[in-house]
Order: C-alpha cells, then sequence, then structure tokens
C-alpha cells in the first residue's frame, strides 16, 4: 500500500474508530456478564484457569492489529458475515438464557467473525484468525467429551506410577482406581493425575509455538503433538510426588499439595519439557549459527 | 464506508438488546408462583412389603460426584425375605445441564469403579413403558462385590435416554418458559446374579411407581397419563 493512498485515508481515521464503538458496547454488553459467571465458576477450576489470560492475549493482539486493519479498502463480505452474525446472536440468546455456558461462550465465533468480516471480509479474518483460534480456549468442554478423553490417559498413568514405584519401600499397591501406599489410600480422580489440567495445558503449546514462531510447519506440529506425552509424564511426575508426600507427611499433606502447588508444579514441569524439545528439534531441524537467537 | 458505518450501528444495537431479550427467555418467567418441587416427599417410605431402613446405606456404592453438586435423596428399602435396595434420586445442580451432567456410570467411573454392561432397556408399567438403562459397578465400599444397577432420566416432565435428548429437552422447555430440572433415579442391589437382579429393579420400580401420585409420578418417569 502506497503512502499516498495511507495519507488519502488519514483524515477519515477518526471517523472511522467512531463507527467502532456501537460494537464495541454491544461486545461489553454481551460477554462481560458471560466473563463474570465464568469466573465465579470455570476459571476456578484448574482445566480453565488459563481462561483470564487467553482473554487478555487475544484482546490484546486483535488490539495490535488494529492499525493494519485500518488500511484495508478491500471488499467487505456483508452477506455471510450477517448471516454468521444473526447465527450466533441467536446462539447466545439461547445459551445465555438456558445456562448452558458452552453454548454462550461459544457463541463469541460466530458473532466475531461476523462482525470482521462485514467490516473487512475475508482479508480481515486472516488477519485476526489468531486471536479468534486463542479463544477457543475459553470454551468450556463438555463434562463427558473431557471425561472421556482423560480416562485411558488415567488408567495409563496409574499403571506407570505403580510400575515406578514397584519393588521399593512404597510398596504401592493398586486395586483399581485405588493406590495402597503404606497404609494410606488414594482414589484416583483426574485432579490427583493433574489430567484437569489437560485444556489449560493445551492452551500452553499453542501460545508456545505462536510466540517462538518456528521455521517450519512441522516443527510447530511436532510441538503442538509432543504436548500430549508431556502432559502425560507431567502428570505421572504430579502423582509420584503425590505418593511420596502422601507416604510421608500423611493424606493430609497430599490433599494440600493437591489444591494449591498442583498446578503451578504441572505447568512449569510442562513448559520446561516443552522447552526442551524445542531446543531438540532446532537442533535437528534448524543446523547452522545464528539460528538460536 | 459509510455502509460500513451503518452495518456496525445496526451490529452493535442488535448486540446491545441481546442482553434484555436472553433474560426475558430466562425459563422459570411464567410459572414462578409454582413452589419449588420436593421430590423427596413423592417417593413413599412404604410400599407394598417395602420399608425404608437407612442402616445399611454404607455397604452400598455412593455416586460422591452427584452427592456433592446437587440435591440428592438416598434410601435404602428393605423387606421381610431380607432382601435391600439401594434407591437414589439425584436433581438439580450441575446435572441440569446437559452438557455438564454425569450419568451415573460416567460417575463411577470417575470414581475409579468399574462400570460394565451398559444398555439400554424398556419397564413395563401399567399403561406406559419406562426406557432405563441398565449398568453392572463394582463397589469397593463393599469390597469389589457386583452392584447391578437400573436408572433413567427425566427432563422437566420427559424422560430421555441420550444425551442429544437430554440438551433438547433441556431447551425445548427452557425456551418454553419452564423451569426444567433434571431428576436421576437409580435402584442397584448388591448381586451376583444380574439377570436376576434386574427383574428384581423391575419388581420393585414397578411397585415403587404404582404407589406415587399422579403429578409426582409423570415428574419422576416423564410419563404422562393420558
Amino acid at each position: 500500500m502506497s503512502l499516498v493512498l495511507e495519507g488519502e485515508l488519514r483524515p477519515g481515521m477518526s471517523a472511522e474508530r467512531h463507527a467502532w464503538w456501537p460494537v464495541l458496547a454491544g461486545l461489553a454488553a454481551m460477554y462481560l456478564p458471560t466473563c463474570v459467571g465464568l469466573a465465579q465458576g470455570t476459571w476456578t477450576q484448574n482445566a480453565y484457569a488459563h481462561g483470564p489470560i487467553i482473554l487478555i492475549l487475544a484482546v490484546w493482539l486483535i488490539w495490535a492489529s488494529r492499525e493494519e486493519l485500518a488500511q484495508f479498502a478491500g471488499p467487505a463480505s456483508p452477506l455471510p458475515g450477517a448471516s454468521l452474525f444473526a447465527g450466533g446472536l441467536l446462539f447466545y440468546l439461547v445459551g445465555r438464557s438456558q445456562e448452558v455456558e458452552f453454548i454462550e461462550v461459544a457463541s463469541y465465533f460466530p458473532v466475531l467473525t461476523g462482525l470482521i468480516l462485514m467490516a473487512w471480509g475475508w482479508e480481515g479474518l486472516r488477519v485476526l484468525k489468531f486471536p479468534l483460534l486463542l479463544l477457543l480456549f475459553l470454551i468450556p468442554m463438555p463434562t463427558f467429551l473431557l471425561d472421556e478423553a482423560s480416562l485411558p490417559v488415567k488408567n495409563l498413568a496409574i499403571h506407570v506410577v505403580q510400575g515406578l514405584f514397584g519393588g521399593t519401600m512404597y510398596a504401592v499397591r493398586r486395586a483399581d482406581a485405588m493406590l495402597q501406599v503404606g497404609d494410606q489410600q488414594m482414589t484416583f480422580f483426574m485432579a490427583t493425575l493433574g489430567l484437569d489440567c489437560l485444556p489449560a495445558l493445551a492452551a500452553i503449546g499453542v501460545l508456545y509455538v505462536w510466540f517462538t514462531r518456528p521455521r517450519r510447519a512441522t516443527h510447530s506440529f511436532v510441538l503442538l503433538v509432543s504436548m500430549i506425552p508431556i502432559a502425560f509424564v507431567a502428570g505421572v511426575l504430579h502423582t509420584a510426588l503425590l505418593v511420596l508426600v502422601t507416604y510421608h507427611l500423611g493424606t493430609e499433606a497430599g490433599q494440600a499439595l493437591l489444591h494449591v502447588f498442583a498446578g503451578m508444579l504441572l505447568f512449569t514441569a510442562a513448559l520446561l519439557m516443552l522447552m526442551g524439545v524445542d531446543y531438540l528439534l532446532r537442533l535437528a531441524v534448524e543446523p547452522g549459527p545464528g539460528d538460536f537467537t | 464506508m459509510m455502509y460500513r458505518r451503518r452495518r456496525m450501528l445496526i451490529a452493535g444495537l442488535a448486540m446491545l438488546l441481546s442482553g434484555p431479550a436472553a433474560l426475558a427467555l430466562k425459563p422459570g418467567r411464567l410459572d414462578s408462583t409454582q413452589p419449588p418441587v420436593a421430590l423427596e416427599y413423592a417417593l413413599p417410605p412404604v410400599f407394598s412389603g417395602w420399608r425404608m431402613d437407612n442402616r445399611l446405606m454404607q455397604t452400598h456404592a455412593t455416586d460422591e460426584t452427584s452427592a456433592a453438586h446437587g440435591r440428592v435423596v438416598r434410601r435404602i428399602y428393605t423387606n421381610d425375605q431380607g432382601e435391600s435396595v439401594s434407591l437414589m434420586l439425584t436433581y438439580g445442580g450441575d446435572d441440569n445441564d446437559a452438557l455438564k451432567g454425569r450419568r451415573p456410570e460416567e460417575n463411577f467411573s470417575v470414581q475409579g469403579m468399574p462400570v460394565s454392561h451398559v444398555r439400554r432397556d424398556r419397564i413395563q408399567l401399567p399403561g406406559a413403558s419406562l426406557q432405563v438403562t441398565r449398568v453392572t459397578v463394582v463397589t469397593t465400599a463393599s469390597g469389589g462385590r457386583t452392584e447391578p444397577m437400573t436408572y433413567w432420566i427425566t427432563v422437566g416432565d420427559r424422560a430421555v435416554r441420550n444425551r442429544g435428548q437430554w440438551l433438547a429437552a433441556q431447551l425445548r422447555q427452557g425456551l418454553a418458559g419452564r423451569s426444567v430440572e433434571t431428576v436421576q433415579i437409580s435402584v442397584s442391589t448388591l448381586a451376583d446374579d444380574i439377570p436376576k437382579a434386574f427383574v428384581d429393579h423391575d419388581r420393585f420400580i414397578t411397585n415403587l411407581l404404582a404407589a406415587v401420585s399422579g403429578p409426582d409420578l409423570s415428574r419422576l418417569t416423564g410419563y404422562r397419563p393420558s
């Protein structure tokens, strides 16, 4: 885009900005109450503790693209935009009035996509695709899907923990989802294994890839896929630590650890492992000096 | 450019109106005068040879997740033949939302109790059939005994078999202005002979529901007498 064109656009830009006030007010009227609801419930759970950070980051990314978007002179797509937007409002109405949080939060996607299409067309969508996708992590997954996804991982993790301690003084015995550690019994809920953190860990993986921006798509892809075994290993470490604390300091200390430090330990361990994988990939995929800057 | 500003203005107004519109669509606006449902009184303490006897509670599988999140009625019924049946009714809480609620078998597997033989079935009641689900749980409470269980779910006054129907019933009745509560009722016995246990459940449930009065019956089973 030439400087001349940009100069021509400048005078109109403050009026252009005013055009956005109704939309911003509307978005606030719709989604601030939603955020309050999330903050009171879903965001207090380990699985969605990443919610506020994701939201702030996405808003900031959209804000940061404003100069780039202001220069668009390309055609908007009012018809597809308006239909998506209207469908999104309908979703919002149903979700909010019937208190189905999943539908209420997910409605942001057609609403925002529709607005972007109406204002800037497909080109605008291309610019804003990352914050749009990032916001997907705000949607609380239906409980049964989350259970179903983490159940096989859970069973495997219990076996691995039992294997780790097999033949040691801790005499860990397993009966279904119970572990007997000394004379303490531990029941394995998802939280025990850190598996309730899976959505948050996935969000971390995506953010890491976006911020480090590997040169090759395969590199990004391997990083993202590696989040699955990393989450698993972090879960096993977390459980092993829990077994040790429970054995030496008792069930209460174990529970305290679970509630206070569990998330932090898991995220730190997962992030360190991800950085390790990234380092190895950089060594293997992008050899040569100057690549580590 | 002019068109864009007009579009943004219309979109903004539509969004500002969505908040109040959602409020107007909230269920319960039509019958706010109705007293809250007290389902524990709908279940008779004594019927056809069965008596409530909660001393044996600890031996049965407890669905702790439901107990923590919704309102729960748990009862043990015994009869003169020395048989005992565990009955659990949960309503409200997270289970009101089809996407957050868990079915009994999901709760048990989350708690680490192995669940097997999940299948759909029907119980013939006089003039209607009740859609139920059969599951078998291995309870940790009584040292690994099998506990066959028969349960069903109703949303408002409608019985649902799967999660799609659950969500559909929740939205349909909610949007019609009725406040909807999801009820899960399960009946279980400690037994090794599983087919026989399910026959016993059917007999127990038929007798129990025969002793429940009209409006409560439709609330508990989704069955509307014609």
